[in-house]
């Protein structure tokens, strides 16, 4: 991860217009022919730590001051970065700075008390994202060049060796070797730790949650009086009751006197309920997921009861396993069965087959997703099929293993059986408090979002209508004219104050949707992207002045338009929501919502023309803004890195071909 | 769901008049004291204007009732301070779009740096709005109105003008700017491509009775809600313009949205340089040792004919210009179709994302319709040398509701994007933008990357204009303006100053 600082100093009175005349002239890079070039007090070129650096300015408004707003992504320590700076451009910090309140006189000719003064007004970021994580500046750089060369070369060489691939990759290999300047390539890349764990990391944070339910369950149980041991009795007198439907199935088909039959029902008894009720919430699950994928046709609703048919299932399925076991322990007790082991191979058989049959569905299920396009509604059916086979599956095996219990020749232990009974049955009250659990945070989550949602409907009311805002779009075209221009034409800035509503539970709401984003930004979407948005370069949410406003500072490729469209019609709109429903934002002494979300993460910026008037209103002139690689976009930046590392592995042909294909 | 009131649509929307192939494109600016006299004028030309329910279909040979005797057709489209001219007020204006409003070519604030409009299109270098001949910074700024008149023959296409030039006398300032177009009788283009295969089709709209096969899946490719280009309908994002707005508590009383059945229409007027087109061509087949069409295909990403690049195997021969192809499972990595070829840039389909489904749906927010004719005489390759006089190109149009989201999302996203599906550089080879950067052709075992000197197309002139229903055309020519109308059309031109 870059280091970022996000430095916000107040302006002194009646300065913020010299001030931003000075970042207009003196700090903004200039836009050439050859590219952007640096304005001689502030050589941003020359650090190369640096990624992204911007300034603008908050103006005064009501009860706020005037800030001036210094933005930096760079690799390294704060400290260095600041140091670097005020070595580079110190008479254009000095000169800039001396708009601002606080600024120490002595500051030019003492660089170390000036970035004292920066540093005491660092904020930092409540959230930072970063679309290539663990890659310096330089380095991406270099990358770039690498490639560049790669392209160069292969160019040059296509006509003169035969095309075979891997041939041809072992010239470029060659070729990279025999340039010292490029040969750094052949090392692989530094991973960093978040990436690289990046699955484990999940794993661990579900097992946390786990081990959270499973606490929470118990505390709760306790409340009510449910101790481990009589979970313990309530869990078996459910599977006792569950087990009923597989007698009562066995007593209603003994008329047929079948002897096979019996014998595979009187195994398959604690099969039968438990599947029952799997299949039963599976299919309500259909009804609940609907055959639409899009955000906008979700509903919290449908949402919420979904995701508890989903832990009910997963809850069942254990039990599944849980109560086999335990019929598995009881039947090898006794002593060996009734019937002939005759019949039991035949049945093992039967077994067998079946699982070769549902191995057989299975695997064709999974290959049709690939070899042709499916409807959302064809796509539902698949996934459901595919449920049902592995299902069918588990039960088979859960079936053979009963069946071989039953006539198993040999008995074990006595002990031996009870302690497994005991670890299965400690296993299953696990687990049935993680349920619990579970389902009590959904209860409360339940509620929340009533409370959520209350406020929503009053919040409409008694603000302003964010469609007003479209009205004032020629108004507000002079804080974007920089936008998708010069310097701006591949990456562009976004720079976006809103006021944060006011109560505890706002402020609560948007530090919890914060934290979570986060956490998802470092550990989950480091590979390039945010909720399924491929352009973000570096993000960063910042709450300011004292929790009463909220800073959104932001640098993506590509145009605004588009990159709002993103926002608006992928996943990353509940994020999105859930952030800035929050907040609202006041013109001329009215306050205008932010597009009314439903539960927290639904509608809100899908009302798409609303909410773009929204972001315009909110968005600050981004007065100067530095990018240290201007032809990139984050895919390409990754694919360069993708390309590197392909360089110290062995790719087989098809790898190679891939690799070429992205040059 | 709504359904579109087509009888109250211009025609344009669903016609591209195949069966009209001359056509004449007047550009006016109003008199700006008759303010009666354009009044009269509006409410007679709304009778006279082709309707979208009048004549469905522009397939030949495709029955239709009343098809026989259509011999002309009119449609009428107006520019911010046109409906200004018409007595459309702040409030009224305000609720059109943000750059319909500002125009296409904004006069630059400051001389070193382009206005953000026209880096959005592209119109920088040698398609600065700077050099063109009409709608630019200098020659014939300003424009008010465009009137596209169709016929069937050259003879008849000149009477039509005159007749309604003449109707105009007392209500145009000057002589209109008077472009012709005309399809060949191919239908192609002058760098020689088929032209007009890929429309999206409106869910709902009016259409041909003859069942194809092929059509389910031509359907669930093309088809777009009406709301991407008719306002006041539901749109791909399930939204509708026009519902509220302006006319919303501004007025005293509630009068009828006039953007309702309305739609967008873009205009710009595209030189093309088919000498230099044809030597990068021929000069690229004979280094590759490939023929010209196969290097003019790859830049298109069809064939000449309209053949699209497809995989073998996945193709039909008998029906040479289908468009019921997708990407994402054919052609990924752009062997057949490079990604960097200009319909695949212009509708890139299923292909841009990781989910073919999530990117086709949204490519549906991003479709224009087009009805653009080609214009000059054909270029002659025996090279009757110094016929510089003798200039060809295409007026383009492009009609849809959400300019921002549509047409010039298309042009800065897409067409004039180096980025653009993953790519490192290059632009779209078509069009009239040129980042500099080698484009790029995907190709087996290592890519082509190759450099254009100019492109060959520049952009000669352009307007944003606003196509109105025509009921909206007879309430304008009914409304008596009001005094703040004055104030609000002072502040307008300051603004377009």
């Amino acid at each position: 991860m870059p280091a970022y600082t996000t430095i916000i100093t107040s302006i002194k009175d009646s300065c913020a217009d010299s001030c931003r005349e000075y970042l207009r002239d003196h700090v903004d890079p200039a836009c050439t022919k050859s590219g952007p070039r640096c304005s001689p007090e502030f050589r941003f070129d020359l650090i190369p730590t640096l990624h992204f650096c911007s300034f603008s300015i908050l103006d005064k408004e009501d009860e706020f001051d005037a800030y001036l707003v210094f933005e930096a992504t760079f690799d390294g320590s704060r400290e260095d970065f600041l140091s670097d700076l005020l070595r580079l451009a110190p008479d254009g910090m000095h000169e800039l700075y001396s708009h601002c309140v606080g600024y120490p006189v002595s500051g030019h000719a003492i660089p170390h008390i000036t970035r004292e003064f920066l540093l005491r007004h660092d904020v930092g970021a409540h959230t930072f994202f970063c679309g290539s994580p663990g890659r310096s500046a330089v380095q991406i750089q270099d990358e770039h060049r690498l490639r560049t060369a790669i392209v160069e070369h292969l160019s040059t060489v296509t006509s003169t060796i035969p095309p075979r691939l891997s041939g041809l990759f072992e010239d470029v290999r060659s070729f990279i070797r025999s340039k010292t300047n490029y040969r750094w390539a052949e090392q692989p890349p530094p991973v960093p730790w978040e990436v690289r764990f990046r699955r484990a990391i999940v794993a661990a944070a579900l097992a946390l949650v786990a081990i959270t339910a499973c606490g929470f369950g118990v505390a709760l149980a306790a409340r009510f009086g449910l101790g481990p041991f009589s979970m313990n009795r309530s869990i078996l007198a459910i599977l006792a009751w569950t087990n009923q439907f597989g007698t009562i199935l066995a007593a209603e088909l003994a008329v047929l006197q079948n002897p096979w039959l019996d014998v595979a029902l009187q195994a398959a008894v604690p099969l039968v309920g438990l599947s029952f009720i799997w299949i039963l919430i599976r299919f309500g699950e259909l009804r609940l997921s609907g055959s639409s994928k899009r955000p906008r046709d979700q509903s919290f609703a449908r949402r919420f009861f979904l995701h508890i048919a989903i832990i009910l299932r997963s809850g069942t399925l254990v039990f599944l396993a849980g109560a086999t076991a335990l019929a598995f322990l009881e039947a090898l007790k006794t002593s060996p069965g009734s019937g002939s082991l005759l019949m039991s191979l035949f049945l093992l058989g039967v077994v067998l087959l079946a699982l070769l049959v549902l191995q057989h569905y299975a695997t064709t299920l999974k290959l049709s997703a690939r070899l042709t396009k499916l409807t959302l509604r064809q796509e539902a059916e698949r996934r459901l099929r595919l449920d049902l086979v592995n299902f069918g599956r588990a039960i088979s095996v859960a079936f053979g293993i009963l069946v071989i219990a039953r006539y198993l020749p040999l008995t074990i232990n006595g002990n031996l059986a009870d302690f497994c009974t005991i670890v299965v049955e400690a296993s299953l009250v696990i687990v049935a408090y993680g349920v619990i659990g579970a389902l009590a945070a959904y209860a409360i989550g339940f509620i929340l979002f009533l409370e959520i949602r209350r406020r929503e409907r009053r919040d409409k009311r008694k603000l302003g209508d964010p469609a007003e805002l479209m009205a004032r779009a020629r108004v507000n075209a002079a804080k974007y004219a920089r936008e998708e221009s010069g310097n701006n034409a591949r990456q562009n800035h976004l720079a976006s104050v809103t006021r944060v509503k006011p109560g505890l539970f706002r402020i609560c709401l948007l530090r919890g949707a914060l934290f979570v984003i986060g956490l998802l930004s470092r550990f989950w979407y480091n590979r390039g992207e945010l909720g399924g948005i491929p352009t973000i370069l570096s993000a960063r949410w910042v709450l300011i002045d004292r929790g009463r406003r909220l800073l959104f500072l932001d640098n993506y490729g590509g145009a605004w338009e588009s990159y709002l469209n993103e926002f608006i019609d992928m996943t990353a709109v509940k994020g999105l929501n859930a952030i800035w429903t929050n907040t609202f934002v006041k013109v001329h002494g009215r306050s205008y919502g932010f597009p009314e979300t439903r539960f927290l993460f639904w509608r809100g910026a899908q009302a798409e023309r609303p909410f773009k008037a929204y972001v315009r209103e909110s968005q600050i002139e981004t007065i100067a803004w530095y990018s240290a690689y201007l032809a990139l976009s984050v895919v390409n930046i990754n694919a360069n890195s993708r390309l590197r590392r392909s360089l110290s592995k062995s790719p087989t042909a098809p790898e190679i071909d891939t690799v070429f294909q992205n040059l | 769901m709504a359904k579109v009131q087509w009888d109250d649509v211009q025609a344009i929307v669903l016609r591209g008049y195949g069966d009209l192939p001359h056509s004449a494109y007047l550009l006016w600016r109003f008199n700006t004291e008759s303010g009666l006299a354009k009044r009269q004028w509006l409410a007679t030309l709304a009778e006279r204007l082709m309707r979208a329910s009048a004549g469905g279909d522009d397939e030949p040979g495709a029955a239709h009732a009343g098809r026989g005797t259509t011999r002309s057709a009119i449609n009428l489209a107006l520019t911010a301070t046109g409906l200004q001219q018409l007595g459309v007020g702040e409030p009224t204006l305000n609720s059109f779009s943000p750059e319909f409003l500002e125009g296409m070519a904004p006069l630059p604030s400051d001389e070193t740096r382009a206005p953000r409009r026209s880096s959005i299109l592209g119109d920088i270098g040698e398609s600065s709005p700077q050099y063109w001949d009409w709608g630019g910074w200098h020659e014939q700024r300003e424009i008010d109105g465009l009137l596209l008149l169709f016929a069937t023959d050259e003879d008849s296409l000149r009477e039509l003008v005159e007749s309604e030039t003449r109707k105009m006398a007392g209500v145009a300032q000057r002589i209109p700017l008077d472009l012709k177009g005309h399809f060949n009788p191919d239908f192609k283009e002058h760098f020689g491509f088929k032209d007009g295969i890929s429309q999206p089709l409106i869910e709902g709209a009016p259409q041909r009775k003859r069942p194809r096969h092929r059509d389910e899946k031509q359907a669930r490719i093309s088809q777009v809600k009406p709301g991407e280009f008719v306002l006041g309908y539901p749109n791909e994002r399930n939204e509708r313009v026009g519902d509220r707005g302006a006319m919303n508590g501004n007025a005293p009383h509630a009068k009828r949205d006039i953007r309702l059945n309305g739609t967008y229409l873009v205009f710009r007027q595209l030189e093309q340089d088919v000498a230099a087109f044809d030597d990068f061509v021929s000069r690229l087949a004979a280094y590759l040792g490939k023929t010209k069409d196969w290097v003019a295909a790859r830049l298109m990403g069809r064939e000449p004919d309209g053949k699209p690049l497809i995989q073998d195997g996945t193709d039909a021969p008998e029906d040479c210009v289908r468009n019921d192809f997708l990407y994402h499972y054919e052609d990924r990595t752009g062997l057949a179709c490079p990604i960097g070829a200009h319909v695949r840039r212009a509708n890139p389909r299923d292909s841009l994302g990781s989910d073919p489904d999530t990117a086709l749906r949204l490519s549906k927010m991003h479709r224009i319709i087009r009805r653009g004719r080609p214009y000059g005489k054909r270029w002659d390759p025996s090279g009757r040398a110094g016929d510089g006089e003798d200039r060809r190109g295409m007026l383009f149009i492009a009609l849809n509701a959400d300019i921002a989201g549509q047409f010039e999302m298309i042009q800065h996203t897409w067409i004039n994007n180096p980025h653009f599906g993953g790519l490192y550089t290059g632009t779209d080879p078509i069009s009239h933008f040129d980042d500099e950067s080698p484009i790029t052709i995907q190709r087996r075992p290592t890519n082509l990357h190759i450099r254009r000197k100019a492109p060959f197309v520049k952009v000669r002139g352009g307007a944003y204009f606003f196509l109105p229903g025509i009921q909206a055309l007879r309430d304008m020519a009914a409304s008596v303006p009001d005094e703040t109308l004055l104030t609000a059309s002072s502040r307008l031109s300051h603004v377009a100053a």
